[in-house]
């Protein structure tokens, strides 16, 4: 399942990550910020009142926001590590 | 020879680094710039439980030594003691965020890995305390093989100890050279792995609570009630910037105003008493009474940033700023840019993508800055009656706000612009880490409101103070013959120069006081009002039987409506400020964009001028 269709505040865990979805930069920040396989994940909230803005996301211990395009190369899965 | 030893905080951006900073040295910190980069060094003196004194250097945060930005590069090159200007640390403080500790571990393993001197500062574990978090700082520092300190550095607290390990940590003999990172970088996913299992053991118990900013963020990041919480604090600031600075400025009007008399009282009448009292007084003053607006605004500023907010606004407005093609970052050096252009473009450094960051350097200058305030109260309280339309809603407020729309207004279509066409390209991405809440602490509020204000000051009593000696000699040589028709101003030097520009400002409404005006408001646009006062101080020196009248009431006879409102458009455009090119060459590494940028701003300004000036004409006004 993708981040982005994650029901908000139901807890999970990044399956994978497709990082040639994205620049080498970002794929760096993200990592800096805590993104890895295994990492616990969970979606926070949308911005925008047709929804359409970024998303907000704890990614371990820390909030962090990105765009659709990032959430969506983010692949996760619900229950236990 | 005495060798004062220099300590070095390195750490995540957000991990408390300045903090630290503030509390170790206090007052005595020293902010500048490091050579040929815009990126800030700030310096500060502590005293050493031993006796020593140290230097102290907080600088950029940086996620790992792989440096990208300008600002990591400078912390790279600290660290390996490459750094141009600066010696080599003595000692690293490497500050973590205790909350936040599997990922800031993995850079400090990093740190580590090359052999210098080190001691770790495990910061905010009072945020940790907060979130449910016991650690283990003993444990910790057997596995790093580093000494652990825990503080609080908004809270004073851990720094005693801080102190002593840093005294312990100094070795007595030059430390070897870090290794070099090139030859043995350590596997990042290797790193990454052990920073974490480390973070594992260091983790004592962890209960989870119930967190308060998960809390807040409900609120404030709702997809309804946060953009109106924006808003309606965005009209809070900017309601304040001017409420709440009336009764400085009058204090501040009142000084001038005391010093004026108090010099004519002691010098004789003469060149020297003209110049300080036309010139320097007048001039400086016209511009000083704007310091009150400016903390004003970046107090809020500064506050929003303190408590972590800042981030969320960028979070909420970046579907709005994608549009135009920008990034939410954006959003925060433009309103860092309402109060000025300078610092503003400067914090564009935290946009990673270029030409996200060009974008926004280049209509950073639409947002009004705090000095144009000077040349819009000027005019719109001399020209626009205080009237109330629309049952209750002030007139002159109402253009007031106009203006800064207008400015907005013309930053979005500039963008669109750009976007489409010299800057075309996909747009950039939007990655931030949202920090936690916090209780701003005052002392880091104030530390920082006064370093703006000497940077304002430091320009006031610089660029202005010379500029309107310049111009008030311009204005007053030479002198007419005696019988001659012609005013002292229009045979002055500055005169004939404004006689050369008149030719091009004529179709837009502008008159030859105008002229002469703008001439010298290039160096920075509140000198245009300095201007306008020295140059109707000297010819109401003129007029003998005149009864002093306000500048306001002097141009009132002088200019038409419709000329006041065209160089109020004027002034919502024109690049008239010499600092903010000569930013945006630093932070764009050449002239071909500030260049582009004065030259698209004045052309706007031209037409925007000009549009309002034969509107206002054809409307009969
Ligand atoms: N509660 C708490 N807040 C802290 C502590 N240290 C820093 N902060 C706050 O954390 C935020 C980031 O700190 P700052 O010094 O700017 O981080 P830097 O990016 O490393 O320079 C600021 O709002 C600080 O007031 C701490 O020990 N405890
Ligand atoms: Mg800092």
């Amino acid at each position: 399942m993708r981040l982005t269709s994650l029901e908000p505040n139901h807890p999970a865990y990044v399956e994978s990550i497709d990082w040639n979805a994205m620049s080498e930069m970002d794929s760096r920040r993200l990592r800096e910020l805590g993104l890895h396989e295994g990492a616990s994940i969970e979606l926070l909230h949308r911005a925008g009142f047709t929804g359409r803005g970024a998303y907000a996301c704890r990614i371990g211990r820390m909030i962090v926001a990105m765009r659709a395009a990032h959430a969506g190369a983010i692949s996760v899965r619900t229950g236990a590590e | 020879m005495e060798h004062r030893p220099m300590i070095a905080l390195v750490g995540n951006p957000n991990a408390g680094k300045s903090a630290l900073f503030n509390a170790l040295t206090g007052a005595h910190q020293k902010v500048g710039n490091y050579p040929g980069v815009t990126v800030e060094r700030k310096l500060g003196r502590l005293a050493l439980p031993d006796g020593r004194a140290a230097d102290l250097i907080d600088l950029p945060g940086t996620y790992s030594l792989d440096a990208k930005s300008p600002d990591e590069q400078v912390t790279r090159n600290v660290v390996f003691g490459h750094q141009e200007g600066e010696r080599r640390p003595d000692l690293i403080v490497i500050v973590v965020d205790a909350a936040n500790l599997d990922n800031h571990l993995r850079f400090t393993l990093e740190l580590i890995a090359l052999g210098s001197p080190c001691i770790v500062a495990l910061n905010m574990v009072d945020l940790a305390t907060r979130d449910g978090l016991e650690l283990d700082a003993d444990q910790l520092s057997q596995d790093l093989g580093a000494p652990v300190i825990p503080t609080v550095a908004v809270r004073r607290r851990g720094l005693d100890d801080l102190k002593a390990a840093m005294v312990q940590g100094i070795p007595q003999h030059a430390a070897p050279l870090p290794v070099h990172s090139e030859h043995a970088a350590p596997d990042a996913d290797e790193l990454r792995r052990k920073a974490r299992e480390i973070a594992r053991r260091a983790i004592v118990a962890e209960t989870p609570t119930r967190r308060i900013t998960s809390q807040i963020d409900r609120v404030v990041l709702n997809p309804v009630a946060g953009p109106l919480i924006l808003l309606a604090l965005l009209f809070v600031i900017f309601q304040a910037v001017f409420a709440w600075s009336e009764a400085p400025i009058a204090m501040i009007e009142e000084t001038f105003a005391a010093l004026q008399t108090g010099v004519e009282a002691v010098l004789p009448e003469g060149f020297l008493r003209d110049l300080i009292v036309q010139g320097v007084i007048n001039g400086v003053g016209s511009v000083v009474v704007f310091l009150p607006q400016i903390l004003i605004l970046f107090f809020f500023i500064l506050m929003l940033e303190a408590t972590g907010y800042m981030t969320r606004a960028a979070f909420l407005m970046d579907g709005l700023m994608a549009r135009v093609g920008l990034s939410g970052r954006a959003f925060i050096p433009l309103l860092s840019s309402f109060a000025c252009a300078i610092p503003g473009i400067m914090a564009t450094r935290t946009i990673s993508d270029p030409k996200d960051r060009l974008t926004t350097i280049l209509i950073a200058p639409l947002m009004t800055c705090s000095a144009r305030l000077p040349v819009y109260t000027l005019i719109i309280a001399a020209f626009i009656p205080s009237t109330s339309v629309w049952g209750g809603i002030g007139l002159q407020g109402l253009v007031l706000f106009a203006l800064y729309v207008a400015g907005i207004f013309g930053a979005v279509v500039v963008a669109m612009l750009l976007r489409i066409g010299v800057i075309k390209g996909p747009g950039g991405s939007f990655l931030m880490e949202l920090p936690k809440y916090q209780m701003p602490l005052l002392r880091d509020v104030i530390i920082g409101l006064w370093q703006r204000a000497w940077i304002f000051l430091r320009r006031a009593g610089t660029i202005i103070f010379v500029t309107t000696i310049i111009l008030w000699l311009l204005l007053s040589f030479p002198k007419p013959p005696a019988g001659s028709d012609q005013s002292l101003v229009e045979y002055s030097a500055a005169g004939r120069i404004a006689s050369v520009l008149e030719p091009v400002l004529r179709p837009i409404g502008f008159n030859h006081e105008i002229a002469l005006a703008l001439i010298p408001a290039m160096a920075a646009r509140e000198v245009a009002v300095s201007a306008l006062a020295t140059a109707n101080a000297i010819e109401e020196s003129e007029d003998e039987d005149e009864t002093a009248r306000t500048l306001g009431e002097r141009l009132q006879g002088r200019w038409s409506l419709p000329t006041a409102l065209a160089f109020l458009a004027w002034f919502v455009f024109a690049p008239q400020c010499l600092s903010t090119i000569a930013v945006a060459r630093r932070e764009t590494n050449g002239w071909r964009w500030p260049l582009f940028m004065t030259a698209y701003l004045f052309a706007l300004a031209w037409l925007g001028a000009g549009a309002t000036y034969w509107t206002a004409v054809a409307f009969g006004l």
